[in-house]
């Protein structure tokens, strides 16, 4: 019965940190995506 | 092979604490938020119409999500540092830090993480001015309101206020570069705004404050100057919303809606000093109605003016 809710938390931990690693990865691609748009807008092309 | 042993009992905490999506993006405080976008936004086209800017709408619309994010980072940083009194308020025990949705120092990473991101995002995209700003109303909502005044003193949201009416001066130099009279006049009616809308709420939630041991006015010196005070500032707000037409920055549009708007705070201010019933949680709620409608006619009487010039 114990061994159960332990796999269970173990199970939840591996769920949550696996979910927490994409949502970072996310938000890491999201700010190289942001920056690169930052330094193709603030090109100056007339100089 | 090498075995990994897990320790059940660290991770069975763990588990619970390592927050949602949804439970970050509350810990952000995300009505404040709103609320910094508008008003940053307000100053931003106040400053230079959308159209007629020399800014790429693209980056203009990345500085506005930069103080977004910068908002959010405050926020963030305000509930960590409160994370002990908001487990006594009811009004906040439900927030994701008392409520054991999110560590402490997740939080205060979070918090710090994004402050960084912010100022460097509207640094790179706008200027450096409007992020040294930023890391101003960051530094002051998170270190001088949160950790010096708050618990202190009784003028915490009078000082305090500053904070929250800084977004349209950003606004106004990610538009122009420089500091502007317009925006100055939209930092003194928010930072006149702010007492009235939160003296209100601590008429309200008296008994919270009381548990938490924070100094606000009602606690300090009673419901009466309390109301007093309201009063007082409501008065000076009302005179201090007709500088924008006054000074030419704001047509007639603005002039009758703010004159509607003030008729009705004043009326609800009054209503406040007699001590009816509810009267201050009407003021509350009407306060916030007050300053969205008096934000969006500055923005909207700008595009009439813009329109008929063509």
């Amino acid at each position: 019965m114990k061994s159960n809710k332990n796999d269970e938390y173990t199970k939840a931990f591996y769920e949550n940190r696996k979910s927490k690693n994409f949502a970072i990865l996310g938000i890491i691609i999201f700010m190289v995506v942001l920056f690169f748009f930052i330094t193709i807008l603030r090109m100056d092309v007339t100089a | 092979m090498p075995s990994i042993v897990v320790n059940t009992k660290d991770i069975s905490q763990e588990s619970n604490n390592l927050g949602s999506p949804y439970d970050y993006i509350n810990l952000m405080k995300p009505r404040v938020m709103s609320l910094v976008v508008f008003t940053a936004f307000v100053g931003y086209y106040n400053a230079a119409p959308v159209l007629d800017s020399s800014i790429n709408p693209f980056l203009a619309l990345i500085g506005i999500f930069a103080i977004a994010l910068g908002a959010g980072a405050s926020g963030v940083l305000n509930q960590w540092f409160d994370k002990d009194i908001d487990i006594l308020m009811d009004r906040t025990k439900n927030r994701p830090i008392p409520s054991g949705k999110i560590q402490p120092s997740e939080a205060l990473s979070f918090g710090i993480i994004t402050s960084i991101l912010s100022i460097m995002i509207l640094g790179l995209s706008i200027n450096w001015l409007a992020a040294s700003l930023l890391a101003f109303t960051i530094f002051f909502y998170a270190v001088v309101y949160t950790i010096w005044l708050k618990r202190h003193t009784v003028q915490n949201i009078v000082i305090g206020g500053a904070a929250g009416a800084f977004p349209p001066i950003i606004g106004h130099i990610c538009a122009t570069g420089s500091i502007g009279i317009e925006a100055l006049i939209l930092f003194l009616i928010i930072f006149l705004w702010t007492p009235p809308h939160f003296w209100a709420l601590a008429l309200v939630n008296k008994s919270d404050y009381r548990a938490a041991k924070i100094p606000m006015l009602p606690i300090v010196y009673g419901d009466m100057t309390t109301r007093k005070n309201i009063f007082i500032y409501s008065l000076l707000l009302m005179l201090c919303v007709y500088l924008p037409w006054i000074l030419n920055y704001s047509g007639n549009f603005y002039v009758i809606v703010v004159t509607l708007l003030n008729i009705e705070f004043i009326r609800r201010s009054i209503s406040v000093l007699k001590e009816n019933k509810d009267s201050e949680k009407d003021l509350f709620v009407y306060s916030i109605f007050y300053l969205s409608i008096l934000f969006a006619s500055i923005c909207f009487d700008k595009f009439i003016i813009n329109f008929m010039i063509g």
